[in-house]
């Protein structure tokens, strides 16, 4: 009765929860550095994997440099904000996680798993087995049963020790006397050198970071295997690879009408800002590299996937009918991810992103003081990078392989000019009502939008304000500290 | 060449990492023969980076071309087997289809090559190159700093224009000829329209005797349309620049007036002129700005001050705004002897170029000079020797080499703006500068400058489409390339 309570209270919790997103958002934190507990754990993991790498020597010791490698990445990526490790969002995650080990108790490892600090949908798994998923994936998930099939994937990369077996298959490659010879006949040849290195590194289909197809494939057996010992339902798994089809299409096909949120009775709205042409030329199509990710770029067409995890189900007896529950908490952490991509985008100084995605969130939150206040500080970051001559670096340019209302929002961009950008930056904040500056998200941007020519009151006045009514706030350290001086 | 040699070894390396046997395959790289912008009517339409791969047999190389967009994103790669001397010497984009020219240097024939909007080859054409003039002006394309963009002009969706000295041909698309026009000396300049194209040509009558033409036809069907002579009788011409107003249907060449008898390779010019002729050829009109005009003239003077002007500017380029002003983009400069170097020889003449400051002259409509801009910038010293030349000959000189800091004009669409970019280098403050001058649609002058730390950075710069510049930095610390198209601030 007791639990049926407590469960009752975190659902009604969630729900409240729901409606603050109407209003506004607080972010989760940066921490800027790996946690001490991570880094000890993955120092003392990275010298138990090395004991056990077996050859010979030369060999060895390359095999441990390549290890090195990928935890250098991995570091990197905690000590450049990468991973959520302290927020809700990763308690989330790892409730979920700890069923799925529950079910499969053959996983003996001590897993970590963290949202990762992407918009594309997406997850990876390290060498030490640490997962993450990205922002962009949460948000386009509806339910735990779809995050426990993600999960359970990346298990089945883990299980299987795909990262390992590549690492050893480059080892065993880079000291394979018969490529040797064929490199050494190569460079001794007179001709087309260049042409036959690169077939022969083709043809090995060398990448220590990318997954190939047929891991993939095994990695979803193996991870619809882990599934089907869990309460969740495996048929999840379909709707899974059905979203990652579906990564390269917005979810919200709201139009964005730029002419009328940057009006202004003293800046009036240009048309020719609006003005966009296509390019004619065709593009190849990039190649992701993020660590060993499920990208759907790199990876077999989820169609064909989808037919392969049918016929597991069929074969178990799993009904292929879709499910279609959810719960309260699932979407907040949906919502709150989606929240998080704009501060994420943000922070790693892709200002387009973020002011595209506050613009495209405003359609659904209208009243949302952070939404409001992240286009004002995006739109602020960008002069002062104009400014300092970095705009190339912070906003793209249109592609047309980007969604059209994300082009139509970075053409807007490219047209401005340098004044028309600080003022939009200014006007946009100053116009709003009197309650949005007691907003302390809001309250924030605007200390951004002050640093504009044309403003009419201080930057310093605005850290004083916001000092004044949040001195315990989320951002006091930061106006407290020199950077904001 | 400067621009992005460096980036070279950051693109295409084969994707190895860290090891034995693969460590041994690093030091085969490709070779980056030469890069560009490519251009549609002035306009930046992309970039093109062409390599050596490696030598397929003992006459012919594998080759890559790299081909980029507007913004920098990569369109596709073009893989392809030529002679060994095969050099890429100009590109051209029409709408929907790249056109590259090519010289290979040991068969003296040029060769043309088509492709699509996806880089998918469509057209292949080769001609032989026996003019000693037209071989010379291959052969020192290959070799300059800065190209001159000058043989290649698109037709709209439909095919280009191939200036070549004697002749100028249209091909189309496919490279199937579609009209040609035979010519009395070599095409340097003109005006194009969809409808009316005009071709400026030059020919050496004798030493120091040089005329000029106008042809103008339909460049879609090769219909002629007339045919002149660019003269005064009471002066020589040189003209520069030609401009077509399509409401009064009235051709216009701006340039440069002399004494009849003088030589505009060692005489400095009367002033500017503007010719006007109708669509039958016949003057219309014309109008001298003698130099006596300028003297008086204030100076508006950027980041300094100075009083007057060094006694030579060497034109860049000129520029006719929507209003009908015309804007010539100058550079001041003035040779010196050095006194450190002992004359060697009679012929040798040890001298230093310096390069100062950047000057736009300001025509307005009604064709008077308004005003001079002088935009200051540090002294370059360039050290020239050998053959004992006129003045503006070294000029003319010391810029094919790349000794003057003038980049690039770059119009806007619309005519209303336009952007110019020099390079400056800071040596007491250890910076090196991207310079960055905007006629802004508010009709006022902007200069903005991009500052690069020397010790930490190398740059270079390539034209991009209006209101940007392509910059590729090489952080010599971290020991990478970054390449970007960053905005001009106005």
């Amino acid at each position: 009765m007791r639990r049926n309570w407590i469960v009752l209270l975190i659902l009604f919790d969630a729900t409240l929860a729901l409606a603050q997103f109407e209003r506004t958002y607080t972010p989760a934190q940066f921490l800027d550095t790996i946690p001490n507990a991570v880094n000890d754990s993955l120092k003392a993991r990275l010298v138990r994997k090395v004991k056990l790498i077996t050859g010979k020597s030369a060999q060895r010791s390359f095999t441990k440099s390549l290890y090195e490698k990928h935890n250098e990445a991995l570091l990197k990526f905690y000590n450049d904000d990468f991973f959520i490790t302290n927020d809700e969002l990763t308690d989330y995650l790892q409730s979920v996680l700890r069923q799925v080990l529950k079910g499969n108790p053959q996983i003996k490892d001590n897993l970590s798993i963290y949202a990762f600090r992407s918009s594309d949908p997406n997850a990876l798994t390290f060498w030490d087995g640490t997962i993450g998923v990205t922002l962009g994936l949460l948000a386009r998930l509806n339910n735990e049963d779809e995050l426990a099939f993600v999960i359970c994937h990346e298990l089945g990369h883990y299980y299987d020790q795909h990262i390992d077996k590549r690492i050893a298959e480059i080892a065993r490659i880079n000291y394979d006397p018969s490529i040797e010879k064929e490199i050494k006949s190569i460079k001794y040849e007179r001709f087309e050198k260049y042409t036959k290195l690169k077939k022969l590194f083709n043809d090995l289909g060398l990448s220590i970071y990318h997954h190939n197809r047929k891991e993939e494939f095994r990695a979803d057996s193996i991870g619809l295997m882990f599934m089907m010992h869990t309460s969740y339902h495996s048929q999840a798994s379909l709707r899974v690879m059905e979203i990652l089809d579906s990564a390269n299409v917005s979810r919200y096909n709201a139009k964005i009408d730029l002419r009328n949120l940057f009006s202004f009775p003293n800046n009036p709205f240009k048309e020719q800002w609006l003005e966009y042409s296509k390019t004619n030329m065709a593009h190849k199509t990039e190649v992701e590299e993020f660590g060993d990710s499920d990208t759907t770029r790199t990876h077999p067409d989820c169609k064909r996937r989808i037919v392969a995890l049918k016929n597991i189900l069929t074969k178990n007896g799993v009904s292929i009918m879709p499910i279609s529950n959810t719960n309260a908490l699932s979407e907040r952490m949906g919502k709150r991810s989606e929240f998080e991509m704009i501060e994420s985008e943000n922070h790693f100084r892709h200002y387009g992103k973020s002011l595209f995605l506050s613009l495209e969130f405003l359609q659904r939150y209208p009243d949302n003081f952070y939404l409001h206040g992240m286009v004002g500080r995006n739109l602020a970051q960008i002069y002062l990078s104009m400014k300092g001559h970095q705009f190339g670096k912070v906003v793209s340019f249109p592609d047309d392989r980007y969604e059209e209302s994300y082009n139509l929002v970075l053409s807007f961009l490219q047209k401005l000019r340098i004044m028309e950008v600080a003022s939009l930056a200014y006007n946009y904040m100053v116009s709003k009502p009197e309650v949005y500056f007691q907003d302390e998200e809001f309250l924030f941007s605007l200390w951004y939008s002050a640093q504009m020519p044309m403003s009419e009151f201080s930057a310093v006045s605005v850290r004083q304000d916001y000092l004044k009514q949040f001195p315990s706030g989320y951002h006091s350290s930061f106006f407290k500290s020199k950077s904001a001086n | 060449m400067t621009i992005i040699r460096l980036v070279i070894f950051f693109l295409f390396i084969i994707e190895i990492a860290y090891s034995q046997n693969l460590e041994k395959a690093e030091d085969v790289k490709l070779k980056l023969l030469g890069n560009g912008a490519i251009f549609q009517q002035g306009n930046v339409k992309g970039y093109y980076f062409y390599y050596e791969a490696d030598k397929k047999d003992k006459k012919t190389n594998n080759y890559i071309l790299r081909v980029l967009d507007e913004d920098a994103k990569d369109v596709n790669n073009i893989n392809f087997s030529k002679p060994l001397t095969y050099k890429l010497v100009e590109s051209s984009y029409n709408g929907s289809c790249f056109l590259f020219l090519f010289f290979d240097s040991k068969q003296n024939k040029v060769s043309l090559l088509t492709f699509d909007n996806a880089l998918k080859q469509i057209g292949e054409y080769e001609k032989n190159v026996s003019d000693p003039d037209e071989l010379r002006s291959y052969k020192g394309v290959l070799v300059a700093f800065l190209r001159d963009e000058k043989r290649l002009a698109p037709i709209t969706d439909k095919g280009f224009i191939i200036y070549g000295k004697g002749s100028i041909e249209a091909f189309s698309n496919s490279l199937q000829p579609m009209w040609s026009q035979r010519t009395v000396g070599t095409p340097f300049d003109g005006f194009y329209t969809d409808s009316l194209a005009g071709y400026a040509i030059n020919r050496l009558v004798e030493e120091a005797k040089i005329e000029y033409y106008l042809l103008v036809n339909n460049p879609k069907t090769g219909k002629y349309v007339c045919s002149f002579e660019i003269k005064s009788p009471v002066y020589k011409i040189v003209p520069y620049h030609f401009s077509y107003d399509s409401a009064t249907q009235r051709i216009s060449a701006f340039g440069e007036y002399f004494e009849k008898n003088d030589d505009p390779m060692t005489n400095t010019s009367l002033g500017f002129c503007y010719m006007i002729y109708d669509l039958k050829g016949t003057n219309v009109g014309s109008k001298l700005i003698p130099r006596s005009t300028m003297l008086g003239k204030p100076l508006v003077n950027y980041n300094g001050n100075t009083e007057e002007l060094q006694k030579h500017v060497l034109f860049h380029d000129f520029i006719r705004t929507k209003d009908g002003q015309v804007f010539v983009v100058g550079e001041e400069y003035k040779r010196t002897t050095n006194p450190g170097r002992i004359l060697m020889a009679r012929y040798m003449a040890p001298a230093v170029m310096n390069v100062y400051n950047l000057v736009i002259y300001q025509f307005n409509a009604s064709k008077e000079l308004d005003k001079i801009h002088v935009f200051h910038k540090n002294k370059t010293k360039v050290e020239i020797s050998g053959l004992f030349m006129s003045v503006q000959a070294v000029a003319r000189h010391v810029k094919r080499i790349g000794g003057f800091d003038y980049r690039y004009s770059q119009e806007f669409p619309g005519n209303e703006t336009f952007s110019v970019i020099y390079k400056d280098i800071d040596k007491k403050k250890g910076e090196e500068v991207l310079g960055t001058i905007v006629y802004a649609p508010e009709k006022v002058f902007q200069n903005d400058k991009i500052v690069f730390k020397r010790e930490s950075v190398r740059f270079a710069v390539l034209p991009a489409k209006p209101g940007y510049v392509l910059v590729a930095e090489y952080l010599t610390k971290e020991k990478k390339v970054d390449m970007r198209l960053e905005k001009i601030n106005y």
